[in-house]
């Protein structure tokens, strides 16, 4: 039998545990990100600085780093794009289209290999590891000369769509994979009564288990959404035209050979090179955390 | 969505019919399902199969095929005389950069994996299950995902500010734990931590995702029941999160493993120029260094060719020890 | 539920099933024409790509002198077509101009002699990288002339993508006269004995010293203007510079005395290099080369500054930005720089309390000469990096493309671009134009020009100079003793270059 005394103790001994165990949770997870916090800290100070600054506190505070939202980029003195507006479209157009294709060619792959026996699954499952252990130095050469036997050199915007095409088909296996796992984890039994029900496989497919692992197209989607978003090497190489460069193209344009840089400008720049990517990133981490299960509960 | 199923299942239960007349065209029917199952496999797996075998069955085939000549800047294929010369080459160890640039290369993937696989289960257990409050945990998860998003010259920008000998708060901070005049991008080894840290805040966060997304799948109920049996957090961690994350942390582990052998972008961007002084050349690295700074392509795609095989052996290790039969079956949350 | 509500909601059922099998079927069979008509747009694209990859309407020409090629465009004037990649970003627009401007002035005279040809000009400011010209290359869209810098005459030559030009120099060689007068500059524009393009412009990399700091060491303002003029004649040295870097350190003025390029380049490596009567590339085998014995002495030069006088730090690791930050605002002595960062202090605000110098400021507290002697007996010196205008294997006409890289550097159109861009001349006669001698800076280090050296065209000089970099990273950053880095040096360069380099002791 315990006293008031004695419960008011226990209570204590609880909240104490519960304030430890929550330091040490929260300390494990903020304390690595000082450096990171210090770091997008001075990217941040050093855009609304007039002058270089190598501390954490801007200096001559101004906007004017932000011009170029409104006219043309400069560098070196003369203009180098028209307009940003244009850049930004087309990364948009880069990322969205990668997005959308890799969404398109890993959920019906991955529902296949989940659901279906067929001869060639094992090899092709393992093909997924397999293919990622090729490093990507080897893919520059070799898809230089692919893309140009096909033909697709310095065709503008047919270009850029070669380049989604080429994203798109380099990242699905490991994408496929992942859908795959979220596939699995949807019981059978669910498509099977639709399918009794007189639902094409197509349909069941399509209404039955994809909004079931929206988490899993979340998740693809974010990975997929960034890497076309951030994607230099492959459109360096191919796009030509100036009409169809990117914001990675302009970046490291303005960082050549660091000569010129005028670091207020970039690390604006920078900013809202990063910030479409944190606002696609927030939304759909919504759809990670609220989705549930719904059949479990019956 | 949920009414209707219930209702489609209440009338399965007292509806017979419906199987009947599916059954009853018979013979032509099933034929037709038959086929149209191949063709609906087929027509689901095309996209996929066309991006395999373009993406990654050319390159692989130009790349073994160049790994046997001496391309160089012509991109012609003349084929070499021994026709594995290129290869006598690295294993004969006469290239005396090969050794070091092996050692690095173990050291780096083995220390960052730690860290990709191991504190971004930590990092996602934490922020899945520990932080309650779903705010608070997706903007601790935007932040750690801040490094990933990056485009890697400012990621690199950024490191060089903050590891800038003078301003740079590591050095500030180092020379407060009594580490003051250590060169952090120099001299070894904290050129090679610094390498490791650099790499494992991108890699952090891609098995972060995983791992989180993994953990909201698992139905609350369980864990409810599990408390209500008296069970703390760690229990609940210990007992019912890590042991249905198995097949996630096989999949970060191998799937980093292989990630991790083939990255070098950033190291590339930030060491430009000193990487091998200071300890950081990796193998990509250094296949990068061989084939657009030496233009010998060849025999970068004889060390490409290397470092692929090594991987797949490592690929054959891990199923071999971690089960992948088990990986091909239907359900992996089994509840 | 009773029988009869059991009857309706089965019918209901089954009529709503129906209704799904039967909209589903349709709208099955709408995806399955859709991705069809999906199929057919990609297959066509694709088709109409193959094609056009194999279209006759173009002519591909990849002879080294042919006679005038024309391509139809306008039903009646033939056009010739030039396009240049000149790397023309920046300060350096008027390597696009030029030539644009050329063109119109061709155009012109065609026009008035009746002519039936007209020059179809079309170029952007892109430079000519390895991965854009392979992939053009391959795609048979080679621009006409191809701007870079001297050291890809070697990678591109030795891939076939641009063509030797000694025949048409021979033919013009009254327009060529006045042209650069040291072989330095013809000699970076050759590989393995053929010229293959035209100098367009050049550069050097003068050491930079604080005034203000020398001044308060006690130098008279006649000491710092007849500074440069010591260092020409050799009478001032390295040794005396390290003293002085000291003196400066030990009084606290400055932070250090002497900084470098913190990434692979020219200086001051292979200036140091060449001073000590080391060779970079034998022009008769065309192959690289590596002294021993010069490197050990410039290992040992860097030694000295960095370990035993530690007037330098190991430049590796620091950025660029605090590089110039740190010598705008007076924190280092010496900076070996480069000729354009004069107007690049005047346009990148790194000065903390004034950002942007003008450049009165700037003739106030800067000086500048050629890299010294490192010991007296020996020559100063300094590097230069000339930009070269090459004429691609697949142009239509490389002769008259020839000619407009020619003529785009008389003096009229090469004063534009070295006053804007901060550039030396690639001829004698822009020297005496009224313009460039208006350019207080340019006119105060042409004469440097007779002191330089340039980089070996080789396609592995990257390679080497990063190594050399590297190895001298290791020096400074007191790893290794000159002559156990030295020993590493060479066995890196057998190992990495092979047989391409020769290795003299």
């Amino acid at each position: 039998m315990r006293t008031a005394e004695g419960y008011r103790k226990l209570i204590w001994k609880a909240k104490i545990r519960w304030l430890i165990g929550n330091i040490i949770v929260y300390s494990i997870v903020c304390i690595p990100l000082v450096p990171i916090i210090l770091m997008y800290g001075w990217l941040i100070a050093q855009a609304f600085s007039g002058v270089c600054i190598s501390s954490l506190i801007p200096q001559k505070l101004t906007l004017d780093n932000f011009y170029f939202l409104t006219g043309p980029i400069y560098w070196g003195g003369t203009p180098l794009y028209k307009s940003y507006w244009p850049l930004v479209r087309n990364t948009l157009l880069l990322a969205l289209g990668t997005t959308g294709l890799v969404v398109a060619i890993t959920s019906l792959a991955g529902y296949a290999i989940s659901r279906f026996e067929f001869k060639g699954r094992d090899p092709l499952l393992k093909s997924v590891v397999v293919v990622h252990s090729i490093p990507g130095v080897l893919f520059l050469i070799a898809l230089m000369y692919v893309l140009n036997t096909i033909g697709l050199y310095g065709k503008g915007f047919l270009t850029l769509l070669s380049v989604i095409i080429i994203k798109a088909g380099l990242e699905s296996p490991m994408y496929t994979w992942m859908l795959k796992g979220f596939f699995d984890s949807v019981p059978w039994e669910l498509e099977w009564a639709a399918l009794v029900d007189g639902c094409s496989r197509f349909a069941a497919w399509r209404k039955v288990v994809m909004p079931l692992i929206f988490p899993g197209i979340a998740a693809v989607s974010i990975f997929a959404f960034l890497s076309g978003w951030g994607e230099y090497l492959l459109v360096l190489t191919y796009i030509t035209d100036r009409k169809w460069y990117t914001l990675s193209l302009a970046l490291s344009e303005l960082t050549y050979q660091f000569k010129h840089v005028d670091y207020g400008m970039l690390a604006a720049f920078s900013l809202l090179y990063l910030l479409p990517a944190m606002v696609f990133f927030l939304l759909t981490q919504k759809y990670l955390m609220t989705m549930r299960i719904v059949a479990y509960k019956g | 969505m949920s009414k209707k199923f219930s209702n489609l299942l209440r009338g399965y239960v007292i509806r017979p019919k419906a199987s009947i007349s599916i059954s009853g065209l018979g013979g032509f029917k099933s034929f037709l399902k038959e086929k149209s199952r191949t063709f609906f496999v087929i027509a689901f797996l095309t996209p996929f199969l066309a991006a395999l075998t373009i993406m990654y069955g050319l390159p692989c085939a130009l790349s073994v095929l160049m790994s046997f000549t001496d391309m160089g800047l012509s991109f012609e294929l003349h084929f070499l005389n021994p026709l594995l010369k290129n290869y006598y080459t690295i294993f004969h160890v006469a290239d005396p950069r090969v050794p070091v640039v092996a050692q690095t290369t173990i050291l780096y993937v083995g220390c960052t994996l730690l860290i990709n696989a191991g504190f971004s289960l930590v990092l996602g257990v934490l922020t899945a299950y520990c932080i309650r409050n779903e705010n608070v945990a997706s903007v601790l998860r935007l932040l750690w995902f801040l490094p990933r998003m990056t485009p890697v010259i400012i990621y690199a920008l950024l490191w060089l500010w903050f590891t800038d000998p003078t301003y740079g708060p590591l050095s500030i901070v180092s020379s407060w734990i009594g580490l003051k005049g250590v060169r952090w991008l120099l001299d070894k080894p904290y050129s090679q931590l610094l390498m490791i840290l650099v790499n494992g805040y991108i890699g952090a966060s891609w098995g972060m995702v995983i791992y989180v997304s993994s953990i909201k799948t698992i139905p609350l109920e369980i864990i409810y029941a599990a408390k209500a049996d008296g069970a703390t957090d760690w229990d609940v961690i210990r007992r019912i999160i890590l042991p249905l994350l198995k097949w996630p942390i096989l999949f970060v582990t191998s799937w980093q493993t292989l990630s991790l052998l083939g990255s070098y972008v950033e190291i590339l961007a930030i060491w430009d120029g000193y990487s091998y002084t200071s300890g950081v050349e990796v193998w990509s690295l250094f296949t990068y260094h061989t084939a657009f700074e030496g233009y010998r392509f060849g025999y970068s795609a004889a060390l490409a060719i290397i470092m692929a095989t090594i991987a797949l052996i490592l690929v054959a290790i891990y199923f071999k020890v971690f089960g992948f039969k088990r990986m091909l079956e239907p359900s992996r949350i089994e509840v | 539920m009773n029988p009869q509500e059991k009857k309706k909601s089965l019918k209901q059922n089954i009529l709503e099933s129906e209704k799904i099998s039967r909209r589903e079927a349709i709208s099955t069979a709408g995806k399955v024409a859709i991705s069809a008509v999906v199929a057919g747009v990609v297959a066509g694209v694709g088709g109409y790509l193959a094609g056009s990859a194999a279209a006759p309407g173009r002519t591909v020409t990849t002879t080294v002198t042919p006679p005038a090629k024309t391509v139809t465009v306008a039903p009646t004037a033939a056009a010739i077509p030039i396009r240049i990649w000149p790397h023309a970003k920046g300060y350096d627009k008027y390597r696009l101009e030029n030539p644009k401007d050329v063109c119109a002035i061709l155009n012109n005279m065609l026009a008035a002699m009746g002519a039936n040809v007209k020059i179809d000009f079309s170029g952007t400011v892109e430079e000519a990288k390895l991965e854009k010209v392979i992939a053009a290359y391959k795609a048979k869209e080679l621009p006409e002339i191809l701007g870079a810098g001297h050291e890809w005459v070697g990678p591109f030559a030795e891939g076939g993508y641009i063509i030797p030009i000694d025949d048409y120099i021979e033919k013009y060689k009254l327009l060529l006269t006045d042209w650069f007068p040291y072989a330095w500059a013809w000699e970076a524009m050759r590989w393995k004995g053929k010229t293959y393009a035209v100098l367009q412009d050049t550069e050097c990399r003068p050491l930079y010293w604080r005034r203000d700091v020398l001044k308060e060491l006690g130098w008279s303002d006649a000491d710092l203007d007849a500074l440069p003029e010591k260092i020409r004649k050799g009478e001032w040295t390295m040794e005396d510079a390290i003293s002085v870097a000291k003196e400066a350190m030990d009084k606290g003025l400055v932070k250090w005395g002497f900084y470098h390029r913190p990434t692979p380049g020219a200086q001051p490596m292979f200036v140091f290099y060449v001073q000590y009567g080391g060779k970079i590339g034998d022009p008769d085998t065309g192959k690289l080369i590596a002294d021993k014995d010069a490197w050990l002495k410039t290992l040992e030069l860097f030694y000295k500054l960095a370990v035993e006088e530690k007037v330098m730090p190991a430049m590796a690791g620091t950025s660029w930005r605090t590089v110039h930050t740190d010598f705008v605002n007076g924190r280092v002595l010496f900076w070996f720089g480069g000729s354009w960062h004069w107007a690049e202090y005047q346009h990148v605000a790194y000065h903390e309390k004034l950002g942007k110098v003008p450049e009165e400021w700037e003739w106030e507290h800067l000086g500048f000469g050629l890299v010294p002697a490192p010991t007296k007996g020996l020559e100063p010196a300094t590097n230069t990096h000339p930009w070269a205008f090459m004429i691609s294997s697949q142009a239509k006409n490389p002769e008259v493309a020839f000619l407009v890289a020619v003529l785009q550097t008389i003096p009229t159109f090469d004063v534009r671009h070295c006053i804007y861009g901060g550039k030396l001349p690639s001829r004698a006669t822009t020297y005496s134009h009224p313009d460039f001698k208006k350019n207080k800076f340019l006119s105060s280090i042409v004469y440097m020009h007779e002191y330089t050296s340039v980089l070996f065209n080789h396609p592995k000089m990257p390679v080497y100079t990063r190594l050399a970099f590297e190895t001298v990273t290791s020096v400074e950053k007191g790893e290794k003793k000159p002559d156990k880095a030295v020993e590493d040096l060479m066995s890196a360069l057998r190992a990495e270059i092979g047989e391409e380099i020769i290795i003299r002791e």
